[in-house]
């Protein structure tokens, strides 16, 4: 099993998976801190502000964990050189395009 | 959501496990980019001259658990302090927050390969990358840090 590769492939898919759920407005369900209850459903606004954040990690989680196990049975000799590097270069692309993506709270 | 004294309680918390994860990631952020034996002479290399593996275990479990003790203030942040920023139109210490919501996660993401290249893997290999995951996990939790920092004096002036 290559597990160390499974980890780095977690670390980048949950990742980009997290930012593209949150992009792209992918929300399973949401939780309203005013009702206190979770809805697989859009609640009309009396129900107060909807949070979608637990909802992508949610997301991330089991995507990245899929692709986890996925790599798993990857055999070691083709990751040897990408291993590594994919552990903090995804990662770290997705921090700055999170930068980018949320500038227009600093300029509207 | 919580209120009344138990957010209270529970924002120190934060607080106080991100004063710890602090400390821990930027010791161990400084101490791996060593290149070679230092004799420890005066502060700054003593600092530098840590055994940095041995940081990882407490960075990891104190990372989930102020990962979880935000979890569970973020509602009351939404209801209480967001709003008011909203309410203020203070666009940029919510898109400050924003940020800091995200980056949490990627960090939290990154801890599996992180404890792996400090715990599993040989200290000669992946040199490199360990640097990388070291450097990234703690700028995300300054960044948390300072953020959540900020957007509690913000709300305290409100």
């Amino acid at each position: 099993m290559n597990t160390p590769f499974a980890l780095k492939v977690f670390a980048g898919v949950a990742s980009i998976v997290y930012i593209a759920a949150f992009i792209q407005g992918y929300t399973p369900f949401r939780w309203y801190p005013l009702l206190g209850e979770a809805s697989l459903e859009d609640l009309p606004r009396s129900a107060g502000p909807a949070m979608g954040w637990y909802s992508w990690i949610v997301v991330c989680a089991v995507v990245g964990a899929i692709a986890a196990a996925i790599a798993l049975f990857i055999p070691k000799k083709l990751t040897e050189g990408v291993g590594p590097t994919l552990s903090w270069l995804v990662p770290g692309l997705v921090v700055l395009y999170t930068f980018y993506y949320e500038w227009h709270w600093f300029i509207e | 959501m919580f209120t009344g004294t138990l957010i209270t309680v529970l924002l120190i918390l934060h607080g106080l496990a991100g004063v710890a994860l602090v400390g821990l990631t930027t010791h161990q952020a400084i101490a791996v980019w060593k290149t070679r034996p230092l004799a420890a002479k005066n502060f700054v290399q003593a600092y530098v001259n840590t055994r940095a593996s041995t940081y990882t275990n407490a960075t990891v479990l104190i990372y989930i658990a102020t990962f979880i003790g935000g979890g569970l203030i973020y509602p009351t942040y939404v209801m209480d302090v967001k709003s008011s920023l909203t309410d203020a139109s203070m666009n940029p210490p919510i898109g400050l927050f924003e940020i800091k919501e995200h980056v949490a996660v990627y960090g939290l993401a990154m801890l599996p390969s992180y404890w792996w290249l400090w715990k599993k893997a040989a200290p000669s290999e992946h040199v490199f990358a360990r640097q990388m995951n070291t450097t990234l996990i703690a700028l995300i939790v300054w960044w948390s840090f300072i953020i959540g920092y900020i957007l509690n004096n913000i709300k305290g002036l409100l």
